[in-house]
Parts: structure tokens; C-alpha cells; sequence
């Protein structure tokens, strides 16, 4: 299916383009607040994204899966517009987080109705640090693993583990300090 | 890993955190501009040889006009040298006219 596509954009018709933006335009997006935070920003990285694909869609290999190739591009371009705004990382203190602390916060959230627990982990996510956030955004929300994450991140599999421990402690470290019980 | 795992029961059924984005028509829109843009640099690219190679064969013919031995008669002398002027401004209105340059443009527009 999307070979077709892929074909039919490398002979000239740029509309056949279309496709991928309708069917990948909203996780990149997603993926591009975990680490810029602004949805404008946000927006902006995608469709750079998106014609940075295009201009290079004939480098793609056809094995490969398009999506991970895609959100790859979409990674760069935001960490390099990260860089440019000069938005240094920043450095995650080391949280520690007893059991009993995860269970409760684990408990309240098990509770929430669907679109509050939705807004919940939207506002926490922008207290993330952005590589933090990217992680857990693609092994939580997009249901990557830790192959399909460093492949798609280029970090290296124990940078990967680093990030998503140290992005799940934040994560219930920033949700023990938001009042979970209040509708969002 | 059991910590994990119950973050990942929790947010299981959420597949889309934000309201979804419509940028179709903006991304297309900036590839046929972007589209046309890379036209434009190769039919200047084009143009741009091209003047390269005219001028080339008029520098040529300059330099076989110049190169004439100048014991020829008088009035052959000055048909040569007001051809070699002409030729002379002939190659850079080639160079001008074919690089688009905006002072000529410029001077086109409101005239002299």
C-alpha cells in the first residue's frame, strides 16, 4: 500500500503525498510536543518533517518501515530546532520514588475518566525534559518498543532504558504534585 | 519491570494525547512552492550555461578579431575595432540578460 504511494510520489504526482501526512501527521505530532512542548512549535517541526521526507523519500529503502524512517526525521528536526532555540536539555534530578508512592499515584489514575487522564498526561509530559518525554511518549502512548524506539532515536539501547527510567520517575514524581483528583 | 507495566495498563487506551492536526493542505502547499522554487533554480541554472557557453564563443571570436595583424588598411582596422566593441557588449548583455540581473531589470522597469 504505501509502496504504491511511495511510487506514485517518486514519478511526479506530489499529491499522492497526501496519504502519509493524513496517516502520520498526528503521532508526529504528538511525538514533536513531547520534545519542543509549544504545539505551534510543534506544528512547525511536522511540516518541516514532512518536506524534509518528501525532498528525500528517494534515499528510502522499501523494506524498511516508513513510519520509524518518518519519526526519525521528525526527532532530528526537533532536537535540531531545540538547538536552535537554544533549549538546552535539562538535567533530570535523580527522583527516587518508593513503591507505595507509585501504587497510589497508579490508583488515582486508574480512576480518572478517560479525557482527564488524557490532559493529565499532557500537562505532566511538558514538565518532562524533552528526551525524557520522547521516550515515554513513543513507549507509552505510540506502543513502540525499545528496538522500534532506538531505531527510531538512534540512542544506543542502554540510553534508551536510562531515559525511560529516569522519564517514569519524573512522570510520577510530577503526578504526585498535581492534584490527580481535580477534573482536568 | 512490574512499574512499568501498570503505567502501561493505564495509559493503554490512550492512542492519540492531543486534538489531531489537519496540515494537509498547508505541507502540500509549501512542496509545490518549494517544487517551483527548485524549477526556477534549474531553468536559471540552464540559462546560466548557456550564457556561459555564447559568451565563450564570442570571447572567441574577440580574440581571432584582435588578434588580426594590424598592417591591414586603415578602414578594415576600424571595422574591426567597432565589431570588437560591439562583440564586447554583446557578450555582456548576454551575461546580464541571461542572469537576470536586478540593477538591468531594475533599469528596464524605470528606464534610465
Amino acid at each position: 500500500m504505501e509502496a504504491h504511494y511511495i511510487d506514485a510520489v517518486l514519478k511526479g504526482n506530489a499529491n499522492a503525498f497526501g496519504y502519509f501526512i493524513r496517516t502520520y501527521q498526528n503521532q508526529a505530532f504528538s511525538l514533536a510536543v513531547s520534545l519542543v512542548k509549544r504545539e505551534a512549535d510543534a506544528k512547525d517541526v511536522v511540516q518541516d518533517s514532512f518536506i524534509a521526507a518528501y525532498s528525500s523519500l528517494g534515499n528510502f529503502r522499501k523494506d524498511a518501515k516508513f513510519s520509524t524512517w518518518f519519526y526519525r526525521i521528525v526527532v532530528n528536526t526537533a532536537l535540531q530546532f531545540l538547538k536552535r532555540q537554544k533549549r538546552r536539555s535539562e538535567v533530570v534530578s535523580d527522583y527516587a520514588i518508593t513503591d507505595d508512592e507509585k501504587t497510589a499515584v497508579n490508583s488515582a489514575l486508574a480512576q480518572l475518566r478517560q479525557e482527564d487522564l488524557k490532559r493529565l498526561v499532557v500537562t505532566v509530559l511538558k514538565k518532562i525534559p524533552p528526551k525524557e518525554a520522547m521516550v515515554l511518549q513513543l513507549y507509552y502512548i505510540d506502543d513502540q518498543n525499545i528496538a522500534e524506539i532506538m531505531e527510531i532515536t538512534a540512542f544506543s539501547n542502554s540510553h534508551v532504558k536510562v531515559l525511560l527510567h529516569r522519564g517514569r520517575t519524573a512522570f510520577y514524581k510530577h503526578m504526585e504534585s498535581e492534584d490527580i483528583k481535580k477534573p482536568y | 519491570m512490574d512499574e512499568k507495566d501498570d503505567l502501561k495498563e493505564i495509559l493503554n487506551g490512550i492512542d492519540q494525547l492531543h486534538t489531531p492536526v489537519d496540515l494537509e493542505g498547508a505541507i502540500l502547499q509549501k512542496i509545490a512552492e518549494e517544487e517551483r522554487i527548485k524549477a526556477q533554480i534549474a531553468r536559471y541554472r540552464t540559462n546560466g550555461l548557456r550564457a556561459l557557453w555564447a559568451s565563450l564563443v564570442l570571447t572567441v571570436i574577440l580574440a581571432v578579431l584582435f588578434s588580426l595583424p594590424n598592417s591591414i588598411q586603415t578602414a578594415e582596422y576600424a571595422i574591426m575595432t567597432y565589431a570588437s566593441v560591439g562583440v564586447t557588449l554583446l557578450v555582456l548583455f548576454v551575461q546580464l540578460e541571461m542572469g537576470r540581473t536586478n540593477g538591468l531589470n531594475h533599469l528596464k522597469t524605470n528606464g534610465l
